[in-house]
């Protein structure tokens, strides 16, 4: 793949994509936008063995959740990911509520329901891109609506 | 909460980021770089297979040069009276081939080469 055909298939999907990140840094867009940088970056550097132009959004996503899980690595040893978010980030009290109910939520469950009622994807789809099984999947989106139902009432109230 | 209202949760959400333009120029400006680091990096491999080559072949030639010079060499060693005489031709034959070797590497890689 040419960087112009690259830069093409990702000007189209980049606003959904930088949004599902955005979600799950909990609102922290410019965090979001750098992890969003690098797994593009990192896409573009194994895009000429990539043979499924069908499942490139997938493979994008994987490759961001990716990025997503290294970054809070690197990041637990110092600081933990809720007083990370402390910090005021560019347009995050718009939706502060649902920024707090997802940040108490496990990344994968997180990442789940994010995939499925933001981006649409199917199950099976989610279970490639988090690379576990569909019924994996099922249970983490099940568990994922109870612990939203949960965390996001006790926000509003 | 229902199935529905977390559906509209997520639908309505629309967090605040950078401008459209303004990611998709450090994406470009970022993937430009890339590209330019791997046109050096395919630059310095191809050079260095180069010098490789060079490298070798001095070595090969001076080692075939320094062969045919054996008996001259050993004729030389012989009036030295030095221990090891039968081992010494080649000794001195290997350690021209390597000598001219590492030169022609170093010079090759030195801002002196023309490569």
């Amino acid at each position: 793949m040419t960087r112009e055909q690259f830069i093409k298939h990702v000007e189209g999907n980049q606003k959904a994509f930088r949004r599902f990140l955005a979600a799950l840094c909990c609102g922290d867009s410019a965090l979001a936008d750098d992890i969003a940088q690098e797994a593009l970056i990192k896409a573009y550097l194994s895009s000429d063995g990539f043979q499924c132009p069908e499942k490139f959004n997938a493979w994008i996503y994987r490759i961001g959740y990716n990025c997503f899980l290294n970054h809070r690595r690197t990041l637990r040893p110092s600081v933990s990911y809720d007083q990370a978010l402390d910090v005021p980030a560019e347009g995050r009290a718009d939706n502060e509520e649902l920024y707090a109910a997802l940040n108490r939520l496990p990344e994968k469950e997180r990442t789940a329901l994010l995939l499925f009622y933001m981006e649409g994807y199917a199950v099976k789809e989610i279970a490639e891109i988090l690379a576990t099984s569909v019924d994996a999947v099922k249970q983490l989106l099940s568990r994922g609506r109870t612990h939203l139902k949960e965390k996001y009432g006790r926000e509003r109230d | 909460m229902e199935e529905n209202e977390i559906k509209e949760l997520f639908a309505r959400f629309e967090p605040e980021m950078a401008p459209d333009f303004e990611f998709m120029n450090r994406l470009e400006q970022n993937l430009a770089s890339v590209e330019l680091i791997r046109q050096r990096s395919a630059q310095l491999r191809a050079r260095s297979r180069r010098v490789l080559l060079i490298a070798t072949c001095a070595g090969f030639l001076v080692g075939v040069l320094t062969t045919l010079a054996v008996p001259q060499i050993a004729a030389l060693l012989a009036a030295l009276h030095l221990p090891f005489q039968p081992l010494l031709p080649w000794l001195t034959v290997a350690a021209f081939t390597l000598f001219s070797s590492l030169s022609a590497y170093d010079f090759m890689n030195s801002d002196y080469s023309l490569l």
